[in-house]
C-alpha cells in the first residue's frame, strides 16, 4: 500500500524548502509564541493569514492540500465551540480559538510539509535528550503507516467476511489494533536490543 | 564436524511463557563454527523461541555459551538476528538509519556511510539509503534486514523464517545471499527444501524438545514423514 508522507512537498524546489530546517523550525516556535501572547487584533491576523497564503503558494503547497489538513481539527474546535456556548464570554471565544488554531496549523503545516523528514528529526538531535526524542519521532514516522495498513486489512477483512462496519466494529478494531501494535512494540524492542540498542546511551 | 570450534553451546536450556507451560524443555545443542544448522518443526514448537534465547533476548534457565562465554552484553555485538517480519527490524524512517543502526550502537570503526553503501551492495541494493522501508516491497525489506546486520559483521547469524513470504524469484536471491554469509548460520524454518540445500545439519524440534537430527545426505521424504506423525 503506498501512502503519501507528511514531507511529500520537501522534495519540490520553493522558497521555504530551500531554507535551513532550524531557521524554520525557531521562526515556527516564534510565531506561535506570538499568536498565544499578541493581544486579539483582526489586522495582525489578517496580515498573518496574507503572509502565510503567500508562502504556501512559493513554496508550491496547493491549497486544497493545505484545506485537507485543516479539516483534522475541526473535532477539537467542535468542543470549543460547545465549551463557549456555556461560557459566559459567548461565542467571542470562540472564535479567537478558531482563527488562532488554524493559524497555528497553517503554519505547522507549512513547517512539516516542507522540511525533510529526516531533517526534522535531526533537530531534535541537538538538544537534551534529543537522541530519544528524535527516535519517538522516527517511530511515529515509521509505523503510522504500517498501522494504517493493518487497519484497512483488518476492515477488509471484516468487510469480506459480510460485516456491516458500524460503531461497534470500529470499537473493536480499535482494541486488536491496540494489541497488535503492543505486541509490535516487544518485537521492535527485541530487534533494536540485539543491535545494541541500550536506553542508557541515549542519556 | 566434532573436531571444529564451538561458536555456540546451549547446556539444558529450558524456557516457558507465562500463559504457555515449558516451550523449551532442557534443550542441550553445540553449534560450530562456520556451519549451517537448520531447526525445524510444527508452528510453536519452539524454533524462534529457542533462537530468541540464544540471542539473550529471553530470560530462560540453563545456559548459553558463545566462543566459550556465558552470554552477556557484549557478546551481542558477535550475533545478528534476522526477524521473521522485515517491518519488525527496519524502524527508522530511511534505509540508511536502519543499516546504520548497528554499527551506531556497537561504535563500529570506520565511515558510516561506506559501511552503509556497501552493506547494501552487499545484498544487491546499491543506492537505496534515502528509500523509504515502507515503500519497498516485501524481499525488499527483507534485504535491507539483512543489511542491518551485515553492516556490524557479525559472526554469528540467527535467521527466522528467512523464506518466508518471498516471491520465488526474491527466495531465490534470498538463499544465494544466506549462502553468501560467513560466520556461523543457525535458521528457524518450515521451508523444507531450502533446510535441505543450506544446512550442513538439520534438528527437528517438537513440542519443545530436540526429536531428530540429520547430518548430510538429507531425504526430505523422511523429514515430511517426521513432520506428519508429530502432527498426529
Amino acid at each position: 500500500m503506498k501512502h503519501h508522507f507528511i514531507d511529500r512537498f520537501a522534495y519540490e524546489r520553493g522558497f521555504l524548502q530551500a531554507l535551513s530546517p532550524i531557521i524554520k523550525f525557531i521562526t515556527l516556535i516564534f510565531f506561535l509564541f506570538l499568536l498565544i501572547i499578541l493581544s486579539p487584533n483582526l489586522y495582525f491576523y489578517f496580515t498573518i493569514s496574507l503572509i502565510l497564503l503567500i508562502l504556501l503558494f512559493i513554496s508550491k503547497i496547493p491549497f486544497f492540500y493545505f484545506l485537507k489538513r485543516i479539516i483534522l481539527i475541526t473535532p477539537f474546535l467542535a468542543v470549543i465551540f460547545f465549551l463557549s456556548l456555556l461560557s459566559h464570554k459567548n461565542l467571542s471565544q470562540f472564535f479567537l480559538a478558531l482563527i488562532r488554531s488554524v493559524l497555528s496549523l497553517f503554519g505547522v503545516i507549512l513547517f512539516l510539509s516542507t522540511t525533510k523528514t529526516e531533517e526534522f528529526i535531526k533537530i531534535f538531535e541537538k538538544v537534551p535528550y534529543g537522541n530519544l526524542i528524535s527516535l519517538i519521532f522516527s517511530f511515529l514516522y515509521r509505523y503510522f503507516y504500517i498501522l494504517e495498513d493493518e487497519l484497512q486489512k483488518m476492515k477488509r477483512s471484516m468487510i469480506s467476511k459480510g460485516k456491516k462496519l458500524d460503531f461497534k466494529s470500529y470499537l473493536i478494531l480499535s482494541g486488536l489494533l491496540f494489541l497488535r501494535s503492543y505486541e509490535r512494540s516487544e518485537r521492535v524492542l527485541k530487534a533494536m536490543i540485539s543491535k545494541g540498542w541500550n536506553i542508557e546511551r541515549l542519556k | 564436524m566434532e573436531h571444529r570450534k564451538v561458536k555456540i553451546e546451549v547446556i539444558n536450556l529450558s524456557f516457558s511463557y507465562e500463559e504457555k507451560k515449558d516451550v523449551l524443555k532442557d534443550i542441550n545443542l553445540r553449534v560450530f563454527e562456520n556451519e549451517r544448522l537448520s531447526l525445524i518443526g510444527e508452528n510453536g514448537s519452539g524454533k524462534t523461541t529457542l533462537l530468541l534465547c540464544i540471542c539473550g533476548l529471553l530470560k530462560f534457565k540453563g545456559k548459553v555459551i558463545i566462543d566459550g562465554e556465558d552470554f552477556k552484553e557484549s557478546l551481542r555485538r558477535k550475533i545478528g538476528f534476522l526477524f521473521e517480519n522485515p517491518d519488525d527490524s527496519l524502524f527508522m524512517p530511511r534505509v540508511y538509519d536502519d543499516v546504520a543502526f548497528g554499527p551506531k550502537n556497537f561504535k563500529i570503526q570506520g565511515k558510516l556511510d561506506e559501511i552503509v553503501k556497501s552493506s547494501l551492495n552487499k545484498v544487491g541494493l546499491k543506492d537505496f539509503e534515502n528509500r523509504v522501508p515502507h515503500h519497498l516491497s516485501f524481499g525488499e525489506k527483507k534485504k535491507v534486514s539483512l543489511a542491518s546486520l551485515l553492516s556490524y559483521d557479525p559472526e554469528i547469524f540467527l535467521l527466522d523464517e528467512p523464506t518466508l513470504g518471498l516471491s520465488p524469484l526474491a527466495r531465490k536471491e534470498f538463499i544465494k545471499l544466506v549462502k553468501n554469509l560467513r560466520g556461523t548460520v543457525v535458521i528457524a524454518t518450515h521451508d523444507i527444501d531450502f533446510a535441505i540445500e543450506i544446512s550442513d545439519r538439520i534438528i527437528f524440534l517438537n513440542k519443545g524438545k530436540i526429536k531428530r537430527e540429520y547430518k548430510e545426505n538429507f531425504n526430505k521424504d523422511e523429514i515430511i514423514k517426521l513432520f506428519e506423525e508429530n502432527i498426529t
